[in-house]
């Protein structure tokens, strides 16, 4: 019992030190996220620490407890706590912080005070400015036809670790990659599922070569000849126990044949995985192995050979080369810009900039599940997409 | 310091062998128990396990049991192998049982060779109709699966003892609770004079072959499989999950009612409170042993059928409750899923490290 009135004694100090308003007799469930996170702080705060370490704490807040959050960190800095601040905003890293350190697939790549950087300045070191050399050709679309169309599309989720996407509008030609940069978790995974028809939105309307197929499961949007890569390739775009060729049968589409009136045709989904294995250098010619042991690189090679192989009209693929080699990075890529050479078209939602610069005719960013306007490829800059990243605007 | 890693190499022979091992580690473990109270584990086994079926009765009584064990494991199997926790196939075995004696009785004083097929066919539907209660309320409510089927159990016994009591007894049976004898029209063909051996043996078999062809050669069983493995791979194949949770309940439904409906016009005749000595929650053990596998679940519905028997002759030989025969089952299941944890993972002993002393 004395222990809790000691702790009720440290944390009203606490309250009254910093000026926290918060009631202590209500269950944590009933705060908002603005005071769940100076619960957590307290938390931090009556172990005196000498080091906070913050991971996007801004992430969940509104605008006026983000500004709270600054005032307490502020007052916390002067009292000597050092405080590692990780964030991707680069407002809040000009306002807030006296030093920088930009980090960029797993380097720090600068250390400056933040009085020397600016915005613009950020967003260049983030992206990184070496731009890759194969670049596509870039091909005038402007008389090529319109291919897919979303309108209107909006989603909300009860869930908190889902993101909420806000009215989102485009359209893509024949022969076209559209890229879809962004930070990961602002919206992307929700985008690519509802655009594969694993999740079914109301109201939203996405127009295939001129069908409505915003209402059809992913099997049946298949048959209009979509394709998806997601960007899970060990616990959704492939299970890892199952055989190579009946990963292969999961992609079942009409003229597949792969079942004949119910039954599985084993013979004809073997040879289609042959093929498959065949065409896209995977490299095993074993469908019954299971296809837990191939390494990252083949498996991803089977699942593009699989979603490629009936010849789809539009691809739609994830982060499609997170982890892998260069060599499987490569013949990935190459694979992409082939398919848009033979007048197929791709969305490729990446977080990798790098891959997106050099595979997409336009890019816009996905930010806090809204798109940014899209621009053409010959028009975007680092800085501009670190920017939009960073949720700022242009122009 | 002890660590567990997953072991990701594990080989279809060890595991199929691991039941063999689980079973052996039970005999050990029930000699153990004779041993500490007081008889010779050696004797006492044998009375347990090899008594029962040494003459041609004991192995007709053997078939009797493993009959309606098997025919439930199977219908299991199909939703445990898609991630779908029926655990209430003793409600779905005695609601099946009550629709099935139910018509029994309607058909009382009838003959022709209709009546047993209407009421095998009704005990199918009864289950699977009970079945489908915690597979709809699942899907459209999102309640879990596991509690509905098991609470339905109580439900389906207690409308049992409700019925065989009240409007369904007897009426020359001096309020004894049970229902009239059905007439020999309603009940299973023995297969032997003077063995209890009947017909529903037939029906379990091609239930097991069906399932077999069902879960390995056809798109819903590849589906089941898929969905079992990896629910989102499901999800962005595009199977349509709801309906296959109410598929695969209505199979494993249809099974226990079947089982029901086999045990009251089979070695039964009639309906009464006990209809089913736990066979329904005996099936799910006869289902793990047997890997969800067709083939499997006959083996493992032999052995557990073997446990009844064996706690029968222990109780007449040894004194012992029959409750042994659960003592048996609870320790089969014991052994495997410790066996399977180690097969599945591997123990590593490090050194303690030098902060930690």
């Amino acid at each position: 019992m004395k222990k809790n009135e000691e702790l009720r004694f440290l944390v009203n100090e606490i309250l009254k030190k910093y000026n926290f308003k918060i009631d202590l007799d209500i269950p944590v469930l009933n705060l908002s996220a603005g005071q769940k996170q100076k619960v957590e702080i307290i938390r931090c705060l009556i172990r005196n620490p000498k080091v906070l370490i913050m991971d996007e704490p801004t992430s969940v807040l509104t605008e006026q407890e983000t500004e709270d959050l600054f005032i307490s960190l502020k007052k916390f800095s002067e009292e000597g706590i050092l405080i590692i601040y990780i964030t991707h905003k680069l407002k809040e890293v000009l306002s807030l912080c006296d030093e920088v350190a930009v980090m960029r697939k797993g380097r720090v790549v600068s250390v400056n005070s933040t009085k020397e950087e600016k915005i613009e300045s950020l967003a260049n070191k983030m992206v990184g400015e070496n731009l890759s050399t194969i670049r596509k050709k870039i091909k005038n679309l402007k008389n090529s036809e319109e291919i897919l169309k979303i309108s209107n599309l909006n989603f909300r989720s009860d869930d908190p670790y889902e993101t909420n996407l806000i009215n989102l509008n485009f359209s893509l030609k024949k022969g076209e990659c559209l890229g879809i940069a962004g930070i990961s978790g602002n919206g992307q995974s929700e985008l690519f599922q509802i655009l594969s028809g694993e999740i079914i939105t109301e109201y939203t309307s996405i127009k295939f070569r001129n069908k409505e197929i915003s209402k059809l499961n992913p099997r049946e949007r298949r048959e209009y000849l979509m394709a998806f890569s997601p960007e899970d390739r060990i616990s959704q775009a492939a299970v890892p126990e199952l055989k190579i060729y009946e990963n292969v049968a999961l992609n079942n589409f009409k003229s597949s044949n792969f079942f004949e009136r119910g039954l599985v045709n084993e013979k004809k989904i073997k040879e289609h995985s042959k093929k498959i294995l065949s065409n896209f250098s995977v490299n095993t010619d074993n469908v019954n192995m299971k296809s837990q042991f191939l390494s990252g690189g083949n498996l991803q090679k089977l699942i593009i050979g699989r979603e490629l192989i009936t010849s789809p009209e539009l691809l739609v693929c994830f982060n499609p080369t997170w982890g892998l080699d260069v060599g499987a990075i490569n013949y990935i890529h190459e694979t992409l810009i082939n398919i848009n050479e033979q007048g197929k078209s791709s969305i490729l939602i990446s977080t990798d900039n790098d891959e997106l610069l050099r595979l997409s005719d336009r890019i816009c960013v996905i930010y806090k599940g809204k798109l940014s306007k899209i621009m053409d490829i010959n028009e975007v800059t680092p800085e501009k997409l670190g920017i939009l990243m960073g949720g700022g605007s242009i122009d | 310091m002890i660590k567990i890693e997953k072991r990701n190499d594990v080989s279809p022979s060890i595991y199929f062998l691991t039941p063999i091992l689980a079973i052996f580690l039970t005999l050990f473990g029930g000699g153990i128990i004779f041993y500490v109270l007081g008889f010779n584990p050696i004797e006492a086994l044998k009375f347990f396990f090899i008594t029962p079926i040494s003459d041609l009765y004991g192995l007709s009584e053997l078939l009797v049991k493993a009959t309606p064990l098997c025919l439930i494991a199977i219908g299991l199997s199909f939703c445990f192998k898609s991630n779908n926790w029926n655990i209430g196939a003793e409600g779905q075995l005695i609601f099946g049982g009550i629709v099935g004696g139910g018509v029994a009785l309607l058909f009382y004083g009838h003959d022709g060779f209709y009546v047993l097929p209407i009421i095998i066919l009704s005990g199918a539907i009864g289950g699977m109709i009970f079945a489908m209660i915690p597979a709809v309320l699942k899907t459209y409510f999102n309640t879990n699966e596991i509690l509905v089927s098991l609470m339905l159990v109580y439900v389906a016994k207690l409308l049992l003892d409700y019925l065989v009591v009240g409007p369904w007894s007897n009426p020359e049976g001096f309020n004894f609770p049970e229902t009239r004898q059905f007439s020999e029209s309603a009940r299973m063909p023995i297969l032997f004079d003077g063995l209890r051996i009947h017909a529903g043996i037939f029906i379990t078999l091609i239930t097991v072959f069906l399932s077999w062809l069902i879960l390995y050669k056809t798109y819903l069983g590849f589906q089941i499989k898929v969905s079992g493995l990896s629910l989102k791979t499901a999800k962005y194949a595009g199977y349509k999950g709801k309906t296959m949770i109410i598929i695969v309940f209505m199979i494993s439904g249809a099974c226990a009612g079947l089982a029901g409906v086999g045990e009251i016009t089979g070695p039964i005749g009639q309906l009464h409170r006990n209809i089913s000595p736990d066979y329904g929650f005996t099936a799910i053990i006869v289902a793990f042993l047997g890997r969800l596998n067709p083939i499997g679940i006959i083996f493992a519905s032999l052995i557990v059928a073997l446990t009844y028997l064996g706690a029968e002759t222990a109780q007449i030989f040894l004194q012992v409750p029959k409750y042994t025969g659960q003592v048996f089952q609870g320790m089969i299941l014991f052994f495997l899923l410790g066996s399977d944890y180690l097969l599945f993972f591997k123990i590593k002993f490090l050194g303690l490290k030098k902060n930690e002393l």
